[in-house]
């Protein structure tokens, strides 16, 4: 079976920066990939690229088998549907002034889709409760937005979340309730994950495979047990050492 | 050891709101005591307060004795004397005390001669002696370099080196790895430990991370909706938590297992200052609520069986308990308070 997901090759350039050096890795359905790595390493262009959400130089990203790179967004539009982002700053990634119910059916407004009864549907797959629905961002908790943007994100039935460091903003607490979630709408819609991440402890619990990303690159890639019991590269051996060191 | 900082009863309220109510603890002078909890609780107004930065609308009472000295709620013009010379500083963010128009070097030794009568040269020695001190490798040269030509890692070295440059009695440092790459991160703590060795600082260290403050505190300071419900030793605190919401924390963050199970949660969320329950500001979200819960606040009060890893250099300070909880259900808690806590999926 083919992967949901196929990036191959991938280079993205910023002017004279080639921020993306020939990516390739795949994602699964109902599989978790993390991708991990530090700050301007490529991990998050890598996932704007991977979204469709910017050209890249070369390369190709394949959803379901179908390529997305060079496609007119026309014909673009109803394969979004089918992939979402979710972000990491839960208030920056909502509107400010727009409220929670009208936040989540803002896509399906988009796309054309009937709004009758989905909101309340999406708010209670996520756990919110519907009453929330007239609410603005800054009258919830860090939590419940981040709720709220993946019932956003939910909302046209994708089969793909790219998450994009989605708990990194939240306090230890509300971070385990939403990887609760997270783990939980998997299992019960067999969602693909892509999930950008620089916690290590967060990758081990929750990826199937991780990619290891540094200065543009992927330079290791293997299942969660491999990679934490047997790390290959210099570079993922250093990051694990500096979890040791965290959590004695 | 002396303590550099004694905090006794502290109590803060911003708009008539009581957002820190009746905070103690103590930083000892080579030690790290690591004030942990999450937003809202109350631990970066209480830095504030420690630093003569609250808010001007806040109401600051209680006592602060910093190296012996009464300083809660003291004018600026009390604080200036103390800046640099007694308390340095480590915000979050590098760039909120560095200038982006001053070489780094520069404002490294206008630091030096802030606090009194230095010869130029000898500042700017100390300034690249600081810079070499936090690990930046041709220190004489970074120096002239602008905060902007400096990686985030660098500058927070930098903040690092100005706060210790005049060998303070006490370091604040509020949040200080939050923004940077789990690997900066390690080296940052790493050089902050070493420069406050150097020069035999206490640390008051402000942190959401139990992790950070597991592994780099002496002692650990627990915090929730303004009061103190934990506070001892920071390997028994994070090790066996007793009160219900540091158990809750701890069982929250994930193991060292694979496979994405279900991690404990603490349901609901932290009051609000303005809206408090009555009783156990914690008892609402708590799994072993008993009746006093619901209308006294527990003090904090030592715990009835000191643990056994307790310290023998620790024991004997009966004016220090090592470990006190606020809680009144603490006799009545199973051996392992991080059981009290299960699955729970809605908000």
């Amino acid at each position: 079976m083919s992967p949901l997901l196929e990036v191959t090759d991938l280079v993205v350039r910023y002017g004279d920066h080639v921020a993306v050096d020939r990516v390739s890795f795949t994602v699964g359905e109902g599989e978790t990939l993390a991708l991990i790595g530090e700050s301007g390493c490529g991990k998050s262009s890598t996932a704007l690229a991977a979204l469709a959400l910017r050209r890249p130089e070369s390369g190709s990203v394949r959803f379901a088998g179908q390529e997305l790179t060079g496609l007119h967004e026309k014909l673009l539009r109803p394969l979004r549907a089918r992939f979402q982002p979710v972000f990491q700053d839960p208030y920056g990634s909502l509107g400010p002034r727009t409220t929670i119910g009208d936040a989540i059916a803002e896509p399906l407004r988009v796309h054309r889709r009937p709004l009758a009864g989905r909101v309340a549907e999406l708010m209670d797959l996520v756990g919110l409760d519907a009453s929330h629905a007239d609410r603005l961002p800054h009258e919830l908790s860090g939590g419940q937005c981040q709720r709220a943007g993946i019932a956003r994100a939910l909302a046209l039935g994708p089969q793909l979340l790219v998450l994009d460091e989605p708990v990194s903003a939240l306090d230890p607490s509300v971070r385990a309730g939403i990887l609760n979630l997270l783990t939980e709408l998997q299992e019960r819609l067999g969602l693909s994950y892509l999930f950008i991440c620089h916690d290590m402890a967060l990758v081990r619990h929750t990826a199937h495979r991780v990619a290891v990303m540094a200065d543009g690159r992927i330079v290791e890639t293997s299942t969660v047990r491999e990679l934490f019991t047997n790390p290959q590269h210099p570079y993922t051996r250093e990051l694990l050492d500096t979890e040791a060191e965290a959590t004695p | 050891m002396s303590s550099v900082l004694e905090v006794r009863d502290l109590r803060v309220s911003v708009d008539g709101v009581p957002a820190v109510r009746g905070v103690s603890f103590d930083v000892r002078a080579g030690e790290v005591t690591a004030l942990v909890g999450e937003s809202g609780a109350g631990k970066s107004l209480t830095a504030r307060a420690v630093l003569g930065l609250a808010p001007h609308d806040a109401r600051v009472s209680g006592s602060v004795r910093l190296a012996g000295e009464e300083v809660a709620g003291a004018p600026p013009a009390v604080y200036r004397r103390l800046w640099g010379r007694r308390i340095g500083y480590v915000p979050q963010d590098a760039l909120t005390v560095l200038s982006p128009v001053h070489p780094v070097g520069g404002q490294l030794a206008a630091a030096v001669r802030s606090v009194g009568r230095v010869p130029r040269a000898e500042a700017r020695r100390r300034a690249v002696a600081a810079l070499e001190r936090v690990g930046i490798a041709d220190a004489g040269r970074r120096a002239r370099a602008y905060p902007h030509e400096f990686s985030g890692g660098m500058r927070q070295r930098a903040v690092i080196a100005m706060a210790l440059v005049n060998s303070p009695d006490l370091v604040v440092a509020d949040e200080p790895t939050t923004a940077l790459d789990p690997r900066v991160q390690a080296q940052v703590l790493r050089v902050l430990a070493e420069a406050r060795e150097a020069v035999g600082a206490g640390l008051l260290l402000i942190t959401h991370d139990l992790a950070v403050a597991r592994s780099h505190a002496d002692r650990a300071v627990v915090m929730y909706a303004g009061r103190v419900c934990e506070a001892g030793p920071a390997d028994e605190v994070f090790g066996s938590p007793r009160a219900p919401y540091t158990a809750g924390l701890v069982a929250s963050l994930p193991g060292a297992g694979f496979g994405g199970g279900p991690l404990p949660v603490i349901g609901g969320s932290p009051p609000l200052a303005s809206a408090l329950p009555a009783g156990c500001a914690f008892a609402p979200r708590c799994p072993a609520v008993g009746e006093a819960c619901g209308s006294v606040e527990p003090e904090l009060g030592f715990l009835p069986h000191p643990a056994p890893s307790r310290k023998s250099s620790d024991a004997g300070r009966a004016d220090e308990p090592a470990r006190t909880v606020a809680c009144h259900r603490v006799d009545a808690l199973p051996a392992a308070v991080t059981d009290l806590f299960t699955r729970e999926a809605r908000v």
